[in-house]
């Protein structure tokens, strides 16, 4: 009798503090929230070809965190590129290779996206035909293979490119695949208004 | 003194409805989502169920999994440890995991009328404590049941400390203190969790000697961990050694500690996506209360024994094959001083939990029970089945709240007096975890 009553104030003074501590972290909690970024995406304006990659997107990424943690961060495409095979490379994620290339095209479009509703940084022309082309070009991923400014892929700078070829020359070149050459085409739904573009902001590019 | 009891009740209860209901900011979610800002089911297929993140997580000392990439070296804990985020208490202290369920239960028994049930409780509230020592490779975990089936009764369920080495890859561990034999071990076949309200017969029903699996002895307790690659395979072994209990799980506060020995021993094989496979052996010799055929009660010393293996399958990332088989053979004495003879069981269970999305899935499962004693005592094979299926769904996008309705029926004869009995249950239940 006597050691159980021992034991109900030992249970008792456990309990008093335990709430009390907890009361504390749960209050202290209250003020010490993650601030989120507001990403906003619109999937209904996105083009067709993004879509399915938008929802793969969705499906894959949100399963350990929010998209927002995912999306925060303004990651040029060969970053993403590893970011997303890290995420490959965690316990308990559920996606291949296929899927990560599929998760890559809509973070790279949804990269270009933000970067061109942003005021413009650099030295081109502020022409709207510029900007596009210049997200198109993170978009298609030529930066994995092309570098610009010391940017980018290692298969060849791009710097002066615009001096170096013209207009015709660069239609040409990114419209008519050449032989053996590892340089992939466009894909088939590029506009030629796009392809404007991309010459536009290729063009600009006199550099060194 | 039972007034004052009551008041403590009544007033934790107060506490709890504020936490509970008070409106919370968007980020209300345990300490360890809390303190990397994931969600649940970065860990949890869905909560409580872990997955292989939830695993390794536990096995690396509470240290996030990092990515194993094949290109590059697998980081020592060390270097996780410098990584981790500032270290706060609510980083590190989980309020409330608490489930509210309603249960309507019809049980009938050869002999007697049958009864029907129904109650509304708090099926469980646990506060949990757990973490790291800041810049070490130090852990603590503590688990404080606050109520348990409707029943508060204030316990403090785990408390152990320990340390984690090694790297990533290749990782090792040692705690000691109060811990249970099987939570957050094992492959998921093998987890004292489920999505269903209850575990797999094997490792929920008591044995005629009175030993539950479900148990939290005092000991020390070493594993270690072997990952490839993105955790395309993970091999882990851990060994307990504990001391401590009675058969049933209580603790031994009487003068009779003579005789309270375990030896666990588990494997685990997880193969990506979430599938794979566990060994369980288990050795115990404990004091075990009995009551013989005229009334009176004596103590013996049951050898305990159990062997398992368990295994899943993931297919598709959607459907999940569970299986596991047990099998026991305990020591067993009618009379004191009287003819040693034994209690043999083999229980097997096959389930299929279907995601159908995120945060959704139903639940099947079927388990069966082979019950013997043998010797002069003897009522020969008795068998038990239970057939449950359930559905369960989480109620926020971080996963923190779930809901749960399931319906199980169970038939059997008990292993001791061949009596037969059923047990129809539908129990609903959400639980909160804040
Ligand atoms: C299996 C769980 C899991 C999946 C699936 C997952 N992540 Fe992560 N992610 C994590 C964890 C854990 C962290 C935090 C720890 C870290 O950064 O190492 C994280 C962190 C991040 C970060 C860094 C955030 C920051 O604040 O630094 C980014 C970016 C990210 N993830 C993007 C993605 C993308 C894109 C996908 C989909 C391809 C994805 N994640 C899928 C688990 C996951
Ligand atoms: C897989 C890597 C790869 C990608 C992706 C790639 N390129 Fe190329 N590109 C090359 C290589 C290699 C060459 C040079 C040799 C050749 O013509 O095959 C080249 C040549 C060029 C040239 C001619 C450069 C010169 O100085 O003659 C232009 C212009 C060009 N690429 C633009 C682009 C644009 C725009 C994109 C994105 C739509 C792109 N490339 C994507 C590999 C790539």
């Amino acid at each position: 009798m006597k050691q159980q009553y021992g034991l109900r104030i030992i249970r008792m003074i456990a309990l008093a503090g335990l709430v009390g501590f907890m009361g504390a972290a749960y209050t202290y909690g209250q003020f010490s929230q993650d601030k989120k970024a507001d990403v906003e995406i619109n999937s209904k304006a996105m083009p067709k070809d993004i879509q399915p990659a938008y929802h793969e997107f969705m499906e894959k990424c949100s399963e350990c965190h929010e998209v927002e943690s995912s999306l925060k961060l303004n990651m040029e495409s060969s970053q993403w590129q590893s970011e997303v095979k890290r995420m490959e490379a965690m316990a308990s994620s559920q996606f291949n290779d296929d899927q990560a290339k599929s998760i890559l095209k809509f973070l790279n479009y949804d990269e270009a996206l933000r970067a061109f509703k942003q005021k413009p940084t650099s030295d081109v022309t502020s022409s709207d035909s510029v900007m596009i082309g210049r997200q198109l070009y993170s978009a298609q991923g030529c930066d994995a293979c092309h570098s610009i400014e010391g940017k980018g892929g290692s298969m060849g700078s791009l710097d002066g490119v615009g001096t170096r070829l013209s207009h015709e020359q660069l239609v040409h070149r990114l419209v008519v695949p050449s032989a053996g050459s590892v340089m992939p085409a466009l894909p088939a739904d590029t506009s030629e208004v796009q392809i404007g573009n991309l010459v536009d902001y290729l063009l600009t590019l006199k550099g060194h | 003194m039972k007034s004052t009891m009551r008041f403590l009740n009544g007033f934790m209860f107060v506490i709890a409805c504020i936490f509970l209901f008070s409106p919370v900011p968007a980020k209300a979610v345990p300490q360890f989502a809390r303190r990397y800002n994931l969600k649940c089911s970065a860990c949890h297929t869905i909560a409580p169920v872990l997955n292989e993140q939830g695993y390794m997580f536990k096995r690396l000392g509470f240290h996030l999994p990092p990515a194993l990439e094949k290109t590059l070296a697998a980081p020592s804990l060390l270097q996780l440890v410098e990584k981790e985020p500032q270290w706060s208490l609510t980083n590190n202290a989980a309020l409330a995991v608490a489930d509210f369920s309603f249960s309507a239960e019809r049980v009938t028994q050869d002999g007697t009328t049958p009864s029907s049930t129904s109650a509304f409780q708090v099926a469980a509230w646990n506060a949990y404590f757990g973490g790291w020592i800041p810049y070490t490779n130090f852990f603590y975990y503590s688990e404080f049941d606050i109520t348990t089936g409707g029943v508060t009764n204030p316990q403090l369920m785990n408390a152990n400390f320990g340390y984690a080495g090694g790297n990533a890859k290749s990782s090792w561990y040692v705690d000691g203190g109060r811990e249970h034999l099987q939570v957050a071990e094992g492959t998921r076949a093998a987890e004292v969790y489920s999505l269903l309200p209850s575990s797999p017969l094997l490792y929920e029903t008591t044995s005629p000697t009175t030993f539950v699996f479900d148990q939290s002895p005092v000991g020390i307790d070493a594993g270690y961990t072997w990952a490839s690659s993105n955790y395309k395979h993970v091999f882990a072994a851990t060994a307990k050694v504990t001391n401590g209990d009675n058969v049933d799980g209580s603790e031994i506060l009487g003068p009779s500690a003579r005789n309270s020995k375990d030896v666990w021993l588990d494997v685990d094989y997880w193969y990506a996506p979430e599938s794979g496979v566990t060994f369980v052996d288990y050795y115990g010799k404990k004091d075990n209360l009995q009551t013989d055929p005229l009334g009176n009660q004596f103590t013996f010393s049951p050898h305990i024994r159990r062997q398992g293996v368990f295994a899943n399958y993931k297919l598709l990332s959607k459907v999940d094959l569970l299986g596991g088989y047990m099998h026991s053979d305990d020591d067993w004495q009618v009379v004191q001083g009287g003819v040693l003879s034994s209690f043999i069981a083999n229980n097997y269970y096959g389930a299929v939990d279907y995601y159908i999305v995120q945060g959704l899935a139903v639940s099947g499962r079927f388990d069966r029970l082979n019950q013997k004693i043998t010797g002069p005592s003897s009522v020969g094979l008795q068998n038990t089945h239970d057939w449950t299926v359930g559905v369960s769904k989480t109620f926020t996008p971080s996963g923190n709240v779930v809901g749960r309705l399931a319906y199980s029926d169970l038939a059997g004869r008990d292993p001791v007096t061949a009596v037969g009995n059923t047990d129809k249950q539908f129990q609903a239940d959400v639980a909160f975890n804040f």
